[in-house]
């Protein structure tokens, strides 16, 4: 009787678990692949921006007051990147304190392992470009739209971020971040540098709106 | 469906006339049994739109009272676990966002029900068994990017016909094995962010378990 009970119950512990399979976990799904998010302030015009500037290094971000400028050929890579996707969009590179552009343009990665959950902007103080960096020391940066959220950023985090410097007077010395582009997964498996630029292309890709003029009907979407 | 409805109908309807026809064999009709099963679940309709795997991930356990004949009323609570992984793509919100990265839809469906069954042999080694049961699914649907989760949670009407077959171990034995196929449908609807909405699920559970009988 004993044994027979044992086996009903092996038995039953066996449907039970079969029954409670369920999906991946957070940490499986964050590990699997680059994610990119993209988030554009909806209404703005972006053929009113004819130039840009981007910064000359990309920012380390670790932790509080521990962030670094890098400029190494990996980055040099990434920004070059981020600079032929614009003109590809019919943006032109204009230098930041002669040519008066019109965007601008911050990049920094970033690789901390204290904040679990936060909205883009946090970096603000971590040694990110100050707006004076772009000839604005009165001002702020301001995200004219709820910024997408994101966790986890231990993962590895490229951010992206364009700045509305043309209309900074109207704005009330608010530099507007009209796009922010997150690339998550850095430090996720194995990763060439041509993957993370690919993911940059992937940024731009996914958002059509931007472009310095506008394409004839139906070629809204090529690149 | 019809079709479904009119023969599970029609043998509640008749049930008495054929047991009283039949020889009683050998051995007990239970009173009540309980039966905990594992339930493989095929979406289909609706559902099979937002997944469309074979969920082996559920379960059920159910307990049912005979009235008389082979009559019984009873009691189903269960779970089955739906998930599909979709490639890497590109999701758009109207809100300017746009997420590139691996997918997973998921769902997860609980129901509540009450139901009506007929055993055609409650005293035999194998008895077949028709039933129907009514009652409420309480369901989750979710987008699952990375480590965003878009859902929805809603309760709706369930019913779901059902044939089967309780096999006991012994004449005597107050253990048994059931092994049933049950079409379900319910009236929950999801709608995610104005794009994708789905409505009326369906599924094909197949249901295997263990039986415990009462006399």
């Amino acid at each position: 009787m004993k044994r027979k009970l044992a086996m009903l119950a092996v038995a039953g512990t066996i449907i039970f678990m079969m029954s409670c399979a369920t999906y991946p976990g957070v940490d499986s799904r964050l590990a699997e692949d680059f994610v990119d998010i993209t988030k554009y302030a909806v209404g703005t015009d972006f053929t009113q921006f004819k130039t840009f500037s981007i910064v000359d290094s990309v920012t380390l971000i670790k932790d509080y007051h521990d962030s670094s400028k890098m400029s190494n050929p990996q980055t040099q890579a990434l920004l070059s990147e981020i600079i032929s996707n614009m003109e590809a969009r019919g943006y032109t590179l204009v230098d930041r304190k002669t040519g008066n552009p019109d965007l601008g343009i911050n990049a920094g990665v970033i690789k901390v392992t204290n904040v679990s959950y936060y909205y883009p902007g946090w970096y603000w103080d971590y040694g990110y470009y100050n707006p004076s960096y772009w000839g604005y020391p009165a001002s702020y940066y301001w995200y004219p739209y709820y910024p997408p959220a994101v966790s986890y950023y231990s993962t590895g985090t490229v951010i992206i971020e364009m700045l509305d410097l043309k209309n900074a007077k109207a704005h009330g010395n608010k530099l507007y971040v009209d796009w922010v582009a997150i690339i998550r997964g850095l430090l996720t498996g194995s990763h060439t540098l041509q993957e993370v630029l690919d993911n940059v292309d992937q940024c731009f890709t996914q958002t059509p709106q931007l472009r310095a003029k506008l394409l004839k009907q139906g070629r809204q979407n090529q690149f | 469906m019809k079709m479904i409805f009119f023969i599970i109908i029609s043998v509640l309807l008749l049930a008495p006339g054929i047991h009283a026809q039949e020889k009683s064999p050998e051995g007990f009709s239970p009173s009540s049994l309980y039966t905990l099963s594992w339930s493989i679940s095929v979406p289909l309709g609706n559902l099979s739109s937002f997944i469309n795997n074979v969920s082996p991930a559920g379960g059920n356990f159910t307990g049912r009272y005979f009235l008389r004949n082979g009559l019984a009323v009873g009691f189903e609570f269960g779970w089955n676990n739906y998930y599909e992984k979709y490639p890497r793509a590109t999701y758009y919100g109207d809100d300017g966002l746009a997420i590139t990265a691996v997918q997973y839809s998921y769902a997860f469906v609980i129901p509540w029900k009450a139901g009506v069954y007929y055993y055609f042999k409650p005293s035999a080694i194998a008895d077949p068994f028709v039933g129907l049961s009514l009652g409420g699914d309480y369901m989750e649907e979710h987008i699952l990017v990375q480590e965003y989760d878009i859902y929805n949670t809603q309760w709706g009407f369930t019913m779901s016909p059902e044939v089967g077959v309780l096999i006991k171990f012994g004449r005597f034995s107050h253990w048994g094995a059931t092994a049933s196929t049950q079409y379900w449908f319910n009236t929950n609807s999801f709608n995610f962010a104005g794009y994708n909405s789905y409505a009326n699920m369906q599924g094909l559970n197949f249901i295997v378990g263990l039986t415990y009988m009462l006399r």
